[in-house]
C-alpha cells in the first residue's frame, strides 16, 4: 500500500500503554507513525508552564515531532473507565501542546470519554480514522488487527518487561529478547506507566532492579476486577482511574505473591500525593506480615545515585526478611 | 608481631560520603584498633589516600587486612580506588553497626553531611527505612554554613544551642529561608544562642516531618552520623520525641564500621586490597564523553601512576570491560 503520510506519535504519558493499538491502527490505514525518541544527555526539557514532569516531556517530544511529520495524535484522554476520570491534564494535553507548537502541526485529538455514550477507544480512533479519509469499513477492520495485535501485546507483557531492556519494550519491532536467568524476588513496580516505562523518569531503575535479581511485576498482569475488589472498603471513594490502578494494585500485592513493592511517584503529582497517604494508612493497619514498601519520588533531577542507593537497600530489606520467615517456619514444624 | 595480626584476621571499613570520609580497622573480635573521620574538601581520591596514610602511620605499614568494604555515596568511587571485597549501601552499612551495639534499637536516625535517614528495626531487622529526597535542610552542611556565617566553630554551635533561654522560631522547611529568618531575628536583636537554639529546634522539626513523615517512630531511638556531635540538635530531638537519644560512642564511624562488620561476615577468601602503599601513589581522574550513541556517557577513568586502572559511567559496558 502506498504511503499516505506521516503521524506522529509522542513518547510520553499513556504512548506507555497503548502505543501498540494507536501504531497498528493507523498502520493498518496506510500511514508512516513516527515516534519521538528518547531524550539523550543534553535533552533539554521544555518549560511550558510548571506542571508535572510527564507532561512537559510531552510538550518537548511533541516540538521534536512537529516539523517532521502531518499529523500528531494526542486523543483527549479524559475518561479510561466508565465511572472514573483521568487526571485533568488530559483533558487539556492537546490544547497544551496545540499551544506549545503554535498551530504548525494539526493535532488528531478525538475525545476518549468511557462514561459517555459513543466515545471508547474504538469509537474515537474511527473518528479520527475518518478524519483521516478512511472508509468506515477500512477503520473497522484497521482496529480490529490492532486491538488484536494490542491484546496480545498485553498477554506477553510480563516476558517483554523482564527479559528486554527497558528501552525496547515498547518497540514493537525488537525481537523478543532473551529469557533472564531465575531471580531471586518478585517486586511488584506500582505506578503510572509513563513514570514506571519511561527511561527518562525512572532513569532506568527497572533495568537496575533486574540487574539486583528482581523480576518486575506490574500492574499491567492484574483484571479490573481484581483491582476494584481491593477499594471497596475504603471509606471514600478513588475517583481517578490511574489512581484506582495504583492503589488497587497496591492492596491485591499487599495480600501475597511477591516479596515487595515499589511505588515510583512524580515529585509534582497530586494524585500520587494523596494516594500516598491512603497508602500509608492501610499499611499501618496491614502490619508487619505485609511486604515491604518503597516509595521513590522522581523528578528532573538526573542523579541515578539515591535511587540505587535505595533500591539496594531495599533488597536488603527483603532479603532480611525472607530469613526471618523461614526461621519462623522451621520453628513451626 | 605482624605474623601474629595476620591470625588474627582484621577488615577495613571505608565510608565515603559527600562531605567527610571515614575509615575504621577492626579485629575479628569487632574491636576497633583505629578510627578516622576527615573532611573531604571536594577531593574524595585524595582524602581516602591520606586516610590510608594515616591508618599506616597507626598500625604500621605492615599491618595485614583480610577484608575491604565500602559503604557511602562514592562507594563504588571508593572500591575502584583501594580494591574492595564489598560494596554495600550505607543504610545497610548504619543497620548492622547498630544492631551490633544496640540490638533492642527500634529507630536509627542518621544525619550526615547532606543524607539524612530513618531507619526502622523490628527485632534486630530493617522493616522500613527512609532518606531525604528533594531538601537537604538541617544536615551537617548546612550547619557548617550557619556557623560560619555567625563566625563561630560547629562545635560552639552545638554547645551555644544549649545555652538558649528564649529559642526563637525560624522556618526549617527551606534552608534558603531559614537563613533569611535568622538574619532577620538578629536584626531585630536576639541573640545568637536563641537563634541557634531556634534554628536546631525548627531543623529537627522538619526533619521529623519530612524524612521521617508516616513512620512509626518506637523506642529505643538511635541518634547518629556526624550532627549527632551537635547538642542543639540532639537535645532538641529528645525534647520533641520526650525520650533520651542513644548516641554510640563512634556516632560518626558507624558507616564504616558497618561496613567492616559486613566484610566480616563475608569472609572474602583472598581480599583485594590493594595495600597502604597506595597513599604514596599518584591516584588521578579524567573523564571523557562517548559519542558512540545518543546516550553520551560521560565516562570516568581512575588513574594509578598514569595506568588506567579502572573505568566507569558507561552504560553500555563498552569500556569497562577492559578491566577486571
Amino acid at each position: 500500500m502506498e504511503e499516505k503520510g506521516r503521524i506522529g506519535i509522542p513518547r510520553a504519558l499513556m504512548f506507555y500503554r497503548y502505543f501498540p493499538l494507536w501504531k497498528v491502527f493507523f498502520e493498518e490505514l496506510g500511514w508512516n507513525v513516527r515516534v519521538s525518541d528518547g531524550l539523550d544527555k543534553r535533552g533539554n526539557i521544555v518549560y511550558l508552564e510548571d506542571s508535572c514532569f510527564p507532561m512537559k516531556l510531552l510538550v518537548t517530544h511533541s516540538l521534536v515531532l512537529k516539523t517532521q511529520v502531518d499529523y500528531l495524535y494526542l486523543p483527549r484522554l479524559v475518561s479510561l473507565h466508565r465511572h472514573h476520570m483521568m487526571c485533568p491534564k488530559f483533558r487539556g494535553a492537546p490544547d497544551i501542546v496545540r499551544l506549545a507548537t503554535d498551530g504548525m502541526v494539526p493535532i488528531l485529538d478525538d475525545l476518549v470519554d468511557l462514561r459517555v455514550k459513543g466515545h471508547s477507544m474504538r469509537e474515537s480512533l474511527l473518528k479520527t480514522g475518518k478524519r483521516l479519509g478512511a472508509k468506515e469499513a477500512e477503520s473497522k477492520q484497521a482496529f480490529q488487527k490492532a486491538e488484536a495485535f494490542f491484546l496480545n501485546f498485553q498477554k506477553r507483557w510480563l516476558e517483554r518487561i523482564n527479559n528486554l531492556p527497558i528501552k525496547q519494550v515498547f518497540d514493537l519491532e525488537a525481537p523478543e529478547g532473551v529469557e533472564e536467568p531465575e531471580k531471586t524476588f518478585r517486586v511488584a513496580f506500582i505506578g503510572h506507566p509513563y513514570n514506571l516505562f519511561d527511561p527518562d523518569v525512572s532513569k532506568e531503575i527497572l533495568t537496575f532492579a533486574k540487574s539486583l535479581g528482581m523480576r518486575v511485576i506490574t500492574s499491567e498482569t492484574l483484571s479490573e476486577r481484581e483491582i476494584n475488589a481491593q477499594l471497596s472498603d475504603l471509606s471514600k471513594e478513588v475517583y481517578w482511574s490511574s489512581g484506582r490502578e495504583i492503589v488497587g494494585s497496591l492492596f491485591h500485592f499487599l495480600s501475597g505473591g511477591v516479596d515487595g513493592m515499589i511505588f515510583l511517584t512524580s515529585f509534582k503529582c497530586g494524585i500520587d500525593a494523596l494516594l500516598q497517604e491512603l497508602i500509608r494508612r492501610k499499611l499501618k493497619r496491614s502490619g508487619k506480615v505485609s511486604p515491604p514498601l518503597l516509595i521513590l519520588s522522581l523528578d528532573e533531577h538526573s542523579g541515578r545515585e539515591g535511587l540505587m542507593t535505595r533500591l539496594e537497600a531495599f533488597r536488603d530489606v527483603m532479603e532480611e526478611r525472607r530469613h526471618e520467615f523461614n526461621l519462623t517456619y522451621v520453628r513451626s514444624t | 608481631m605482624s605474623r601474629y595480626k595476620n591470625i588474627m584476621g582484621n577488615f577495613l571499613g571505608i565510608d565515603v560520603g559527600s562531605i567527610t570520609t571515614k575509615m575504621v580497622v577492626i579485629d575479628e573480635s569487632h574491636k576497633l584498633l583505629a578510627g578516622l573521620y576527615l573532611r573531604n574538601n571536594g577531593r574524595p581520591l585524595e582524602t581516602i589516600q591520606q586516610g590510608l596514610a594515616i591508618l599506616a602511620s597507626r598500625l604500621g605499614d605492615d599491618q595485614a587486612i583480610d577484608g575491604v568494604a565500602t559503604t557511602g555515596s562514592a562507594r563504588h568511587l571508593a572500591a575502584y580506588l583501594v580494591g574492595a571485597d564489598l560494596i554495600k549501601n550505607e543504610i545497610t552499612a548504619h543497620s548492622v553497626a547498630v544492631i551490633d551495639l544496640f540490638p533492642k534499637t527500634k529507630t536509627i536516625f542518621e544525619i550526615g553531611g547532606q543524607d539524612s535517614k530513618v531507619i526502622l528495626l523490628r527485632e534486630g531487622v530493617v522493616v522500613d527505612f527512609a532518606m531525604n529526597t528533594v531538601c537537604a535542610a538541617g544536615t551537617g552542611s548546612f550547619l557548617d554554613q550557619q556557623a560560619a556565617r555567625l563566625g563561630i566553630s560547629i562545635e560552639e554551635f552545638g554547645r551555644l544551642a544549649l545555652e538558649a533561654k528564649h529559642p526563637v522560631r525560624v522556618a526549617g522547611r527551606c534552608t534558603v529561608f531559614a537563613e533569611t529568618d535568622m538574619i532577620h531575628k538578629q536584626q531585630i536583636g536576639h541573640s545568637v544562642e536563641d537563634i541557634i537554639g531556634g534554628l536546631c529546634d525548627s531543623l529537627v522539626k522538619n526533619y521529623l516531618n519530612n524524612v521521617c513523615r508516616g513512620k512509626e517512630l518506637l523506642p529505643p531511638y538511635v541518634f547518629q552520623g556526624g550532627v549527632a556531635a551537635n547538642q542543639g540538635i540532639r537535645k532538641a530531638l529528645e525534647r520533641e520525641l520526650e525520650t533520651p537519644m542513644l548516641i554510640p560512642e563512634h556516632f560518626g564511624l558507624m558507616g564504616a564500621l558497618g561496613a567492616a562488620k559486613l566484610v566480616k561476615r563475608a569472609k572474602p577468601g583472598r581480599s583485594r586490597f590493594k595495600g597502604f602503599g597506595l597513599s604514596k601513589r599518584s591516584c588521578t581522574t579524567r573523564g571523557f564523553e562517548c559519542n558512540e550513541c545518543g546516550n553520551q556517557c560521560e565516562v570516568v577513568e581512575l588513574l594509578v601512576d598514569e595506568q588506567v586502572v579502572a573505568c566507569w559511567g558507561d552504560l553500555c559496558e563498552r569500556y569497562r570491560r577492559s578491566y577486571p
